[in-house]
């Protein structure tokens, strides 16, 4: 900065402090602004070149240790899982495996559209996690919920990311990472850092930031944990999760961090060994006492193995140390919400509302509250509410469970009525089409309903429920076969639904008099 | 005798050969485990609990790799149960079945050859994986952690863990590429056997004892130093075991055979007790109780088809007579006894035709031509041998003689250490007194030949075959010369305390010289130059009298390896027991220099081209779906090009993989090349010295310090760890 004395510009406070401060703020359109000034008149500037690019980052930096979803390529191409077909309860894809006495099963609880049973918090990855295979190649395009498409490659979203954020810049790319040489800059410590966060965060080229990381760790005598743990995300992004497991490791031996923690912790969970994450998950939180994004990510390990009792612990544990966590309070709200304590769930639920979370999901699960703790009052106002804010994607659910409060006042026309609003929001879902066949059924018209049974079956193929009502109006209507298929395949979904077996000891029965 | 299954059981899969262990992976209930083609791994479990219906009896575990070793054990002690150890190409993975969950993953970049797991050595805290690769063994812990690190001459085939000293902890039994059986106690060899093939089985049976297999087929046992028997076969050894199956407390040797025959064979005597015969090559022999039903222990026996059949003890099934032999006996055995009488009928009726024709020659000629037709020949003949060295063709010669005018036609030479086949045949066209047969030992080692000696007349056609014992000495390979046209420049320097007369009479012993006889107590000096025939490379000891500290001795070769051997035999003759050298060997030194800068671009390389592969995979995913998403849609044009970007794309990254598949092979030549030169180096020092050294050079290695690495070698480990001290 000494050559700015004589620079008649020095007057001027200058733009590098000027962006620095910017950048301080997080004003990064500010800071840009700056940048892109003092860079036109010198290209070479290196500060405004590191400020830049930090700048650049920044904006586009996504927190990775959350985004874990995986692509159709992945779900069907990839078997990192060690174990085929592994034990019950030590595999996140099979959770149905592991049901615990004492606590909801899936007659009371719902399961999501992957057969895992909800657990109050929509999260990315591990709530659309899909049973191996089932279905091919059009069973692993289905998205998370039904008429939704997953991304093609979890890279290649990254990669779409990246595309995006290139085209937002006037005037071609700021770097461009191909032409450079990634020895000369390995050399220099301080630029190597900011360029791969930039090559990671902004470009999303994984592979040319594993090589500007794997040159810069030699450099370093490869002792340096903040290299190591750039390696690992390079290589976790490519798809190399062996090798990410070993830099993390090593990056975590180096140097405790909580970010090298959790991703060696997803390694762990896409190469299908719950066991290893939940040590990881452990071992951080010796380090890192009071974490909640580990105790969370513990949690959420136990939520999809089928051990809610292990994960209502941990919930437990994350609000004594932050009482405002979303997440936790809204698990805790489901758990006590299907363990039959609505008047506990409607507490944290209102929690949750003085936090300031305004949206449909959450007044929906007042108004049920409300509803199961009989203060009928505040149930329909609460729909209200949830109707106003809700958009395509969430209102079908609310009339569903208007509907579902509907019948349970005994007013079956509201039901219906609004069991035929939640269809025609969406055409795909099931529920209402299941309830629909109930009351159509009661209603006398027959085929209507078997109709309605078959498509919620459709629908949504890992519910139990409209298989086994379609049974048992097989069984109704005398077509024993028939009924006897269905049930069966009910039983497949859900094997200890206990008036399924009822009905199948019934047909077994009939066939042996027969 | 046929052998009486206790129990069988068809698997659906195929058993690789050599790759099936059973382990406890819930703690209690033995589980088959092996591994299958497409890089896949079952766990054969009988006793899946009831509560857990929809477990499949056959689990598969997915490695997606070459596997190239299979073991068990319990690895950790704070788990009660067992770990299942997967060796590959390029990593080795512990992994606990029961909670599905990795206990460490280790990359090996020379790969995983063999794999054992238990205690070793005195490294008694805790068990082991021991993993053989090329040229080295490493011991990992439960954590991943190496423990144990020794480098052996070559590949490791085969490896046992047993109390062969009887001190109360294990041994480790490693067979190698390299013909060797070396026994180590902790780090250090205590013993070492050289065989004529590749080691490719070991098995230990009691104390000292233990049986070998090797790949041309042979099988063996060894009491300690000294073999007690040796059976070969035609068939390749597939699975090699020792288990007691006659109950008379005293293991048999089980064998499989690539022909599908498994044979159980006396310790004492290798006579067959029992056999058994599959329909494919037999893959592994195991022991585990596996029906746990209070009978002991059952030997496991499985075949590449996926046959797998136990075996208890024969003694607990109430005595062998008892058994219906017929229904066991297999079509095969019957057929091959018939063929073995049919040819022994066939010699007796040979012999009996030549026996009638001598006599009725004898008969007809009368008392005076006896010695011309009947082919006999004087009563005092003798067949003398003896060894000569042939600079010209560069290898020695064995010298038979008759002291008559008898001739030699032919001669038979058994020696497994110096023939590849076991045995020349050498037929004379022109019979004389006196024939020479060239021999050319691949290695310094000392070697047993039995030798059968056709004689007979000059005209007779009958034979009469003499047996010839003749050992070849050690360095039978180096011819002394007066004086040496150039001294190799490395040398190898060794500080003995001893005299110099006793060092003089080694080298007389070891090569054959007379230089004793000019030295004695008070000469200052001695030595000898020579040349090895093989390579005509120069090598010279000289042995300086160092006053009371006893003697300094020179060896100057350019090869480290004969410096190692000729150090190795003078430790051994004089019964030394610590070894400490300076070497210095220019050549060696810049090769291993140059090795090293090639090892470290070969890895550069390697997590390049990682990358690229992986990226190129995503690509390839990303196409598939693209076009499986056209075909869904019925989009025919998009989808042709996607499968035509596939097609190029997948041309491009088998080239890829063929570039690695070199740097890879690149990259284990080299690897081998360093762990070669520290064996070498660690021959040129005994005992601690040795231990020392190699863990200083693994030591060196790992923090990738070429520097100190050289020191080492060149210094030993205490010296150098000295000087590093005052740079």
């Amino acid at each position: 900065m000494a050559d700015d004395e004589d620079d008649p510009s020095s007057r001027e406070i200058s733009k590098c402090w000027l962006a620095m401060k910017a950048l301080e703020r997080h004003d990064l359109d500010e800071c840009l602004e700056h940048c892109n000034a003092a860079l036109e008149k010198n290209p070479y500037d290196q500060q405004m070149w590191y400020i830049k690019t930090r700048c650049l980052t920044l904006k586009n930096w996504i927190d990775d240790t959350e985004l874990e979803e995986e692509g159709v390529a992945e779900v069907l191409m990839d078997e990192h899982a060690t174990a085929a077909m592994p034990r019950p309860g030590t595999s996140l894809r099979r959770p149905g495996t592991r049901t615990q006495t004492g606590m909801p099963n899936q007659g009371i609880r719902p399961t999501t559209s992957s057969g895992r049973p909800t657990t109050g918090f929509l999260r990315p990855g591990t709530s659309t996690r899909p049973m191996t295979n089932k279905g091919g190649v059009e069973g692993a395009f289905r998205g998370n919920r039904p008429g939704t498409t997953r991304p093609v490659t979890t890279s290649g979203r990254l990669v779409r990311l990246g595309t995006a954020s290139m085209l937002a810049e006037p005037g071609g790319p700021f770097i461009n990472v191909d032409k450079l040489d990634l020895r000369k800059y390995a050399q220099r410590p301080a630029l190597a850092r900011v360029l791969c966060d930039y090559i990671l965060h902004h470009d999303r080229n994984p592979k040319k930031a594993v090589e500007l990381a794997s040159l810069a760790t030699v450099n370093a005598g490869f002792d340096d944990w903040w290299w190591k743990h750039r390696l690992g995300k390079g290589y976790y992004q490519l798809g190399l999760l062996r090798d990410a497991e070993k830099q993390f490791k090593s990056s975590i031996a180096d140097m405790p961090t909580i970010d090298a923690t959790l991703q060696l912790a997803n390694v762990y969970i896409r190469l299908d060994q719950p066991a290893s994450a939940i040590r990881v998950y452990r071992a951080g939180q010796t380090q890192f006492p009071g974490e909640t994004s580990m105790l969370l990510g513990e949690a959420r390990i136990h939520d999809a193995l089928n051990d809610m009792a292990a994960g209502v612990a941990l919930y437990k544990n994350v609000l004594q140390w932050d009482a405002t966590n979303v997440e936790a309070i809204a698990c805790m709200g489901a758990h006590h919400f299907y363990t039959d304590q609505p008047e506990i769930a409607l507490r944290f639920y209102r929690r949750l509302l003085m936090m300031g979370v305004n949206n449909t999901e959450l007044w929906n699960n007042l108004g049920l509250c409300c509803f199961y703790a009989s203060q009928y009052d505040m149930t329909l106002h609460c729909f209200e509410r949830a109707l106003q804010l809700a958009d395509d994607d969430n209102m079908a659910d609310v009339w569903f469970n208007v509907g579902q409060v509907a019948i349970g006042i005994g007013d079956l026309n509201l039901a219906e009525q609004a069991f035929k609003i939640a269809v025609s929001v969406d055409a795909n879902h099931s529920e209402s089409f299941n309830n629909m066949g109930v009351l159509d059924l009661r209603a006398g018209k027959v085929d209507q309903a078997i109709a309605n049974f078959q498509t919620a079956h459709e629908l949504l193929e890992f519910a139990h429920e409209p298989l086994y009502n379609a049974a048992l109006t097989a069984f109704k209507l005398g077509q024993f076969q028939r009924a006897f298929e269905k049930v069966e395949k009910a039983l497949e979904n859900f094997p200890e639904h206990e008036d399924s077996l009822e009905l199948r000891r019934q047909l077994v029965q009939h066939f042996n008099l027969l | 005798m046929p052998l009486v299954p206790s129990f069988r059981i068809k698997l659906d899969d195929q058993i690789l050969q050599g790759l099936a262990t059973v382990g406890k992976f819930d703690g209690k209930n033995p589980c088959l485990t092996c591994a299958t083609s497409g890089g896949k791994i079952f766990v054969y479990d009988p006793y899946s609990r009831r509560d857990e219906q929809d477990t499949p009896k056959v689990r598969y575990l997915n490695i997606n790799k070459n596997i190239t070793a299979v073991a068990s054990g319990r690895l950790d002690p704070n788990i009660g149960r067992d770990i299942l150890l997967v060796g590959t190409n390029t990593d080795v993975m512990a992994y606990d079945v029961e909670e599905n969950r990795d206990v460490f993953f280790k990359e090996v970049p020379d790969g995983v050859n063999a794999m054992v797991c238990g205690r070793v050595g005195t490294h008694n805290q805790q068990p082991l994986a021991v993993v053989g690769g090329s040229c080295n063994i490493t011991g990992y812990d439960a954590d991943g952690e190496e423990r144990f690190w020794t480098v052996t001459g070559d590949n490791v085939r085969a490896m046992a863990l047993a109390d062969v000293t009887g001190d109360g902890s294990n041994e480790l039994l490693v067979g190698s590429d390299d013909y060797e059986i070396r026994v180590f106690a902790n780090d250090d060899a205590i013993s070492e056997v050289t065989e004529a093939e590749k080691v490719v089985g070991l098995a230990h049976l009691s104390g000292s004892r233990f049986g070998y297999a090797l790949e041309n087929g042979t099988v063996g046992v060894y009491e300690g130093r000294k073999r007690k028997w040796r059976i070969k076969s035609k068939n390749r050894v597939t699975a090699f075991s020792a288990f007691d199956l006659t109950g008379d407390g005293r293991k048999e040797i089980c064998v499989g055979w690539s022909n599908g025959k498994l044979e159980v064979r006396n310790q004492e005597t290798g006579e067959v007790v029992y056999k058994d015969s599959f329909k494919s090559p037999i893959s592994a022999l195991l022991r585990a109780d596996y029906r746990q039903d209070g009978g002991g222990d059952d030997m496991i026996c499985c075949s590449l088809d996926g046959e797998v059949r136990g075996y208890k003890t024969q003694g607990a099934l109430g005595g062998v007579g008892s058994l219906k032999d017929d229904e066991f006996m297999d079509e095969n055995v019957k057929e091959e006894t018939l063929v073995e009488l049919n040819q022994k009928r066939q010699d007796l009726l040979a012999e009996l035709k030549g026996y009638e024709r001598n006599t009725r020659a004898l008969y007809n000629a009368g008392v005076g031509g006896e010695t011309e037709t009947t082919g006999t020949i004087p009563k005092d003949t003798k067949v003398n041998s003896s060894l000569e060295m042939n600079p010209e063709e560069g290898c020695g010669e064995v010298v038979l003689s008759t002291n008559n005018d008898t001739v030699i036609k032919a001669a038979i030479l058994f020696s497994e250490e110096i023939f590849d086949e076991e045995a020349r045949f050498v037929y004379f066209p022109n019979p004389q007194r006196v024939a020479k047969v060239a021999i050319k030992p691949k290695k310094d080692s000392a070697a047993d030949v039995a030798i059968k000696v056709l004689v007979s007349s000059r005209t007779s056609s009958t034979y009469h075959v003499f047996e010839v014992d003749f050992r070849l000495p050690r360095f039978c390979m180096y011819l002394p010369l007066k004086a040496l046209p150039q001294v190799p420049a490395s040398s190898v320097q060794v500080r003995i305390a001893e005299r110099l007369v006793k060092i003089a009479k080694w080298i007389d012993d070891a090569f054959m010289l007379q230089t004793s006889r000019e030295v004695d107590d008070y000469s200052e000096e001695c030595g000898c130059h020579m040349v090895c025939l093989r390579d005509s490379k120069p090598l010279s000891i000289r042995a300086v009298n160092a006053g009371d500290d006893g003697c300094d001795v020179v060896v100057h070769c350019d090869d480290m390896d004969t410096c190692g051997e000729v150090i190795q035999d003078m430790t051994k003759a004089l019964g030394l027991g610590d070894v400490e050298c300076t070497a210095d060997f220019p050549y060696d030194m810049e090769r291993l220099r140059e090795t090293l800068t090639r090892v470290d671009e070969y890895n550069a390389l390697r997590s390049r081209l990682v990358t690229d592969v992986a990226d190129a995979s995503n690509t390839i995913k990303h196409l598939i779906i693209r076009a499986e998403d056209s075909r869904i849609l019925k989009d025919w044009k998009t989808m042709t090009r996607m499968y035509g970007e596939l097609r190029d794309l997948n041309r491009e990254l088998i080239r890829e993989h063929q570039k690695r598949v070199e740097n890879h092979e690149a990259l284990l030549a080299a690897l081998r090349e360093v762990n070669q030169t520290i064996q070498k180096a660690a021959k040129l020092r005994a005992g601690g010295p040795k231990t020392k050294m190699v863990a200083a050079c693994r030591q060196a290695i790992k923090v990738n310090n070429v520097h100190a690495l050289f020191k080492i070698i060149q210094l030993g480990a205490d010296l150098a760890e000295q000087t590093a001290g005052f740079e």
